[in-house]
């Protein structure tokens, strides 16, 4: 099987790469060092490797390679720079959701989704809206109060 | 000591120390620290449940493209051991080779092949030709044990390193058991008496990083094993073995883990990539994808409980028998010990003089069972607190009210204690620290349980119940696990915190380093905490038995106290030269310094660090210490849960489930409400919806996320928890454990709400809709 | 399903000529998650079509056209008085999976514990084809058997689907049965209620999940039809059809559990449709 170049915007930036035609999005990312996308299951029931796609949350092992190709692209590499958080990772954190962390990043980027396209959730959107992001670790619990504290900060005005 | 009140570090809910790299998706997992031309290991698995291999043919697979490396029984070392990571030596019988010329599950391992991707490697693999010669399988705890029933290790070689019993030829693995009083006189006593079989299935832990491990030659030709492994020093020693080579050949080093549970207390790829490695000189990584890790992973023992009860009409239990058949799968690494917890965890938790314990674990040819948090205690807290629920009911007694009058108390022991060791006999104790009263006073106002009805005072469709469990667990394994640290001091006063201990994702990495700042009175950011690494940092036996708070910390305890001493010492030089005479007793560390309890005078940590590297009487303020533990505290936990069920369909939806815990001083409660809450909830999902299903052949039939169904946070109910402070004498700052004894509760508690809901008695587990709906319909009747 | 080159196709037009020259090895892909589910031999040719403009959803007088690559997170957040669908993809798969499958795909791939296709069977509508055979197709008929299904989604591309809006006097209701919320369904049921003048005028039934693909109970609809919508009815109805159909063999059920089951979730779906049609519980 021969490779075959796709380009796409990645985290903002324009990006050309080979691909294989049966190459999952969540392989090429891993290969070309974007470590932050994890493997889980690779049949699209953990999220743990979940992109944002086009501005929706997407399981980087469902989609292939080439089905971003001129789409944009956002992993959790473009969040939180350096010392500095984002929201979600700090509340997440802060909150005590962040166990072994493995599906930390995939949860960051669904929860990342759904406040660009509605910054206050209620609980109930919430839970619908992270439905697909598996944990074994924290019951949840913690995840759902930082999302949650994120949620009511942008009620109160904050961004 | 100062009271926990007085604590600066301890007992707060400080930030996890890895938790911001984490969340940013830093490289820290296995996986994410491979080489980048890492070979890829893939495995040829048993697609039979019991057979001899008569032929294996890899002429073709050998030449396939990218291929570099064939492995299998006839070019491999052929050395029995045990893949369990626990104590040497082992309580388990040696029933494992690297590859056998017998396969015993679906998911065994035939040959393994290596290649530059795993493309090539899944190529490769379907062109190895196999000759079968199928044998008889053994599925069910009856056909294990039948006379001339087949028998599944027919090897000569196997065999138990300490002299116990260990009966293959009978498909037996282990027995376990214990008597005190005299069980058939308690039942005659009795004005009731009881008799039931309960029955738990097959579990995975399902982490959500698979088993992954690579390896790489140093140039000096050692193995570096990079894994994902609660047990690094353990999997060294086993890798050795396994190969036939020196422990000194091997570094293990654990990074960040994706989580355990206890399936990863195991060495069960290192041995392939390491040989691998070995031979040809390059890194070699192998992961499994997911439905490898149901199928060929380790998972939770499935059980038959028979328990058996005596009764008097005022509440009094006047005996208990419990008897238990294990089955641990094709092979039996922790099919001894997993019984032993089954009784030692289990049966002090009520006052009952009467006792008949016996318990067998038996070989199948089925997924091999292995450590899975609760350990055997969660499967018999599933009739034990069942039948607390039908007992009272039976004498018109509050279960809550019940439990209160014959639960255990501090200042009292248990025979099973003594009785029930790993391989040997137990360590007798006492219980010191127990808020066990306070839990259920606590967790019952939470659940509001004086709201609660009896069920025949139910009509509607969606019926609405709350039910309760009571447990406790234990704190590592007394006289056997030994946890170590080492903690040095560096020019600005920063720490360097070196602990064999292995954080598999619950934050112990932080909890140490807490305790090591509490007692150095300095703060948590000053340390750099590194672990599990078997050349960088002192043994730790590693993750499991609910022993690294308790028995690590301790560890890390006593060194962090030794280097206090010396940095006390190094301050009163320094004050002194500075014209403050003071004696040791005078001075205290606080805040980063050295201060003098009257206040006068006081230096400051990158001082005393400078002065002792650089300036006079120069050395390393450090200090290595170990501790080995005398008793396994318990702690304890009140579980309630009240949930609706759909009597016309079974549907069970739990709305809301309390978990008050006395796990000691919370070193981190954040922590603790952390460890509570994703145990509870598997404990809840393990109740409901968990289970292994085989076809006939004795294939797992859903080997994946999809029909393997865990909870997601849609599912999840409204959960609160409430730590209930007590302290332990013997633990660090007064902690117990707090990781296993959380996941007990779902399965008790939530058949007994279902029974207060319906009338409706489950007894197997898990209570899936039509289990429900089938025991509502015999109570119609 | 392995996939050994793709093709972006950008018109309809294009879309069916490709079609015709890839021939079997063809594959049109919009979201692409059913691939996880197709055991294939032999690696597909992928054609992406998801920059065809087939995408949104409008309403029309009394219907509502959803275009064929809309994804189930749109029919999920879309809002109007009259859209019953948000209920049916709220409780489909999980929000990734919602995002990036379309209703389309839904609708040309369907495996036995689809949900779609039953919601829709209840709904009634039609799909409107181009490609080879350009076509309006009632849902009814196009799902009336698996070839028939087969037949029509092989010889063209699905444009849109058009689907009554929910006005007053109708009622409908989705009704799924899972082990968890992501979990495949164990049983599903959808009905549909029109009240004309105290008495139901028309009524749609399907499930789905216990079968190996989706019907409608055409003889509980006939039951229905000129009776007055009370609860007794529920009791009444007998599901002659369903005794004589041939089960999909689950997991977790037996046979004697599974009619049970769907039998509770039809009628729970018809009690609801009902209620909604009367504008509350009466």
């Amino acid at each position: 099987m021969t490779t075959r170049k796709i380009s796409f915007t990645l985290n903002g930036e324009h990006k050309e790469f080979d691909v294989l035609p049966n190459e999952r999005l969540l392989s090429l990312l891993r290969r070309n060092g974007f470590k932050g996308t994890k493997y889980g299951c690779l049949e699209g029931a953990c999220g743990t490797c979940t992109v944002i796609l086009d501005g929706k949350a997407v399981n980087s092992c469902l989609v292939f390679a080439f089905q971003v190709n001129g789409r944009s692209v956002q992993t959790v590499e473009s969040l939180g720079i350096g010392e500095k958080l984002h929201e979600i990772q700090e509340a997440l954190v802060s909150e005590g959701a962040v166990q072994c962390g493995y599906c930390t990043p995939g949860i960051v980027l669904s929860a990342k989704a759904m406040f660009d396209e509605n910054p206050t959730p209620t609980v109930d959107e919430i839970k619908v809206q992270i439905d697909g992001n598996l944990c074994r670790c924290t019951g949840y619990e913690k995840i759902l109060v930082a999302i949650d504290k994120v949620s009511k900060s942008h009620n109160q005005g904050g961004k | 000591m100062k009271p926990v009140t007085k604590m600066t570090v301890v007992n707060k809910p400080l930030r996890k120390i890895d938790s911001s790299a984490l969340s940013q998706g830093k490289k820290l997992y296995t996986g994410d620290l491979a080489p980048e031309h890492s070979l890829y290991v893939k495995m040829l698995w048993s697609p039979h449940a019991h057979a001899n291999i008569k032929k294996i043919d890899i002429s073709k697979a050998e030449k396939m493209p990218g291929v570099k490396l064939v492995l299998y029984h006839e070019n491999v070392p052929r050395i029995p051991h045990c893949t369990a990571g626990q104590g040497y030596p082992e309580p388990s019988p040696y029933d494992t080779f690297m590859f056998d010329k017998k396969v015993r599950f679906v998911g065994d391992r035939v040959a393994a092949v290596v290649a530059e991707t795993p493309d090539q490697a899944e190529e490769a693999i379907k062109a190895i030709e196999v000759e079968y010669e199928i044998l008889k399988p053994v599925f069910t705890y009856d056909e294990a044990l039948a006379d001339n029933a087949p028998i599944i290790h027919d090897e000569p070689e196997a065999f138990v390193p300490i002299p116990i019993p260990y009966e293959p030829k009978k498909n037996i693995v282990a027995k376990v058991g214990m008597k005190a009083g005299d069980f058939e006189k308690g039942m005659k006593e009795a004005d009731f008496t009881f008799d039931e079989l309960y029955e738990t299935p097959y579990a995975q832990h399902c982490p959500i990083e698979g088993y992954i491990s690579w390896a790489q030659i140093d140039p000096y030709g050692r193995i570096f094993i990079t894994t994902s492994t609660q047990v690094p020093f353990h999997t060294r020693r086993i890798v050795a073995r396994t190969l036939g080579i020196p422990v000194q050949k091997i570094r293990v080093i654990k990074p960040r883990i994706g989580g355990g549970f206890g399936c990863k207390q195991e060495m069960l790829l290192e041995d392939i990539v390491a040989i691998a490695a070995y031979r040809l000189n390059k890194p070699v990584l192998w992961a499994l994808t997911r439905d490898e890790v149901f199928r060929s992973g380790r998972t939770r023992h499935p059980m038959r409980l028979r328990i058996r009860y005596g009764l008097k009409k005022d509440g009094t239990i006047t005996a208990i028998g419990l008897d238990i058949i294990n089955n641990t799968g094709a092979y039996g690494g922790h099919g001894l010990t997993v019984m032993s917890c089954a009784g030692s965890k289990v049966l002090p938790l009520y006052h009952v003089n009467n006792i008949h314990f016996n318990a067998i674990s038996i070989y199948t040819n089925l997924p091999v069972g292995g450590a899975y948090r609760g350990f055997g205690a969660t499967q018999a807290y599933f009739p034990v607190e069942t039948m607390i629920d039908v007992m009272a009911d039976k004498i018109g007694m509050d279960p809550m009210e019940f439990r209160k009058k014959n639960h255990i108390r501090s200042g009292e022991g248990h025979p099973a204690f003594e009785a029930l060791g790993e391989g040997k006999p137990g360590t007798p104790m006492t219980i010191g620290s127990c808020a066990l009263a306070e839990c259920i006073d606590k967790g019952a106002k939470e659940i509001d349980w004086s709201k609660r009805l009896p069920h025949t005072e139910k009509t509607s469709r969606f019926r609405r119940g709350i039910g309760m469990s009571i447990h406790m667990q234990g704190s590592s394994v007394p006289e056997i696990d030994m946890g170590s640290a080492s903690i040095k001091m560096n020019d600005d006063g920063s720490f360097n915190l070196l602990v064999g201990a292995t954080d598999l994702g619950t934050g112990s990495d932080t909890v140490l380093a807490q305790i090591a700042a509490e007692e150095l009175g300095t703060t948590l950011d000053k340390f750099i905490v590194y672990s599990s690494d078997t050349d960088m940092t002192p043994f730790d036996v590693g993750a499991y038995a609910s022993s690294t708070t308790y028995l690590s910390g301790e560890a890390v305890r006593k060194t962090a106290e030794k280097v206090r001493q010396q940095i006390l010492k190094v301050g009163q030089e320094i004050l002194q030269k500075q014209g403050f005479s003071k004696k040791i007793e005078e001075l205290d560390l606080h805040d980063a310094h050295v201060i003098s309890l009257d206040g006068s005078c006081k230096v400051a940590f990158g001082d005393i660090a400078n002065y002792s590297l650089y300036e006079n009487n120069q050395f390393q303020i450090g200090a290595i210490e170990s501790h080995i533990t005398h008793k396994s505290p318990p702690p304890f936990t009140a579980h309630f849960v009240e949930l609706e069920v759909d009597i016309e369909t079974g549907h069970v939806k739990v709305l809301k489930y309390v978990a008050a815990v006395d796990c000691g001083t919370a070193i981190n409660p954040q922590l603790c409400e952390g460890q509570t809450e994703g145990g509870l909830l598997n404990g809840i999902s393990y109740a409901l919806t968990e289970e292994y299903r085989f076809d006939e052949e004795g294939k797992m039939t859903n080997a994946n996320f999809m029909t393997y169904n865990i909870f997601s946070m849609r599912d999840k109910p409204e959960i609160k928890t409430i730590l209930v402070p007590s302290y332990e004498e013997t633990g660090p700052f007064g902690a117990k454990s707090v990781s296993e004894v959380c996941i007990n509760g779902g399965m008790p508690a939530i058949a007994n709400a279902i029974y207060n809901a319906t009338g409706a008695r489950l007894k197997k587990a898990p209570f899936t809709q039509e289990r429900v709906w089938r025991a509502i319909q015999e109570v119609k009747k | 399903m392995r996939v050994k080159d793709f093709i972006f196709a950008s018109k309809i037009s294009e879309v069916a000529s490709l079609m015709r020259e890839i021939g079997d090895s063809a594959f049109l892909m919009a979201g692409g998650t059913s691939t996880y589910f197709i055991a294939s031999k032999t690696s597909k040719v992928a054609i992406d079509i998801t920059k065809l403009p087939l995408k949104g959803i409008s309403r029309v007088n009394d219907n509502y056209k959803i275009g064929a690559l809309t994804t189930i997170n749109e029919l999920q957040k879309f809002k109007d008085e009259g859209w019953v669908l948000d209920r049916v993809a709220r409780i489909i798969a999980n929000q990734q999976i919602r995002n990036i499958s379309t209703i389309g795909g839904n609708l040309a791939r369907v495996f036995y514990w689809s949900d779609m296709p039953v919601a829709l069977l209840a709904l009634g509508g039609s799909l409107k084809f181009s490609g080879i055979a350009s076509r309006h197709v009632k849902i009814a008929e196009v799902f009336s058997k698996p070839h028939s299904h087969k037949d029509v989604f092989t010889a063209s591309i699905l444009d849109y689907i058009e689907i009554p809006a929910a006005t007053k006097g109708m009622g409908f209701s989705y009704q799924k049965e899972t082990r968890t919320y992501g979990a495949f369904s164990s049983a599903t049921a959808a009905a549909f209620i029109k009240i004309e003048e105290g008495v139901i005028s028309e009524a749609r039934v399907a499930i789905g999940s216990v079968l190996p693909f989706p019907v409608r109970l055409t003889d509980v609809e006939d039951f229905l039809v000129g009776k007055r919508p009370e609860c007794k009815l529920l009791g009444e109805i007998h599901f002659d059809k369903l005794a004589k159909m041939k089960l999909m063999p689950r997991e977790f059920m037996t046979d004697e559990f599974c009619i049970h089951l769907i039998k509770i979730k039809a009628k729970d779906a018809i009690c609801e449709a009902m209620k909604e049609a009367m504008g509350g519980c009466k």
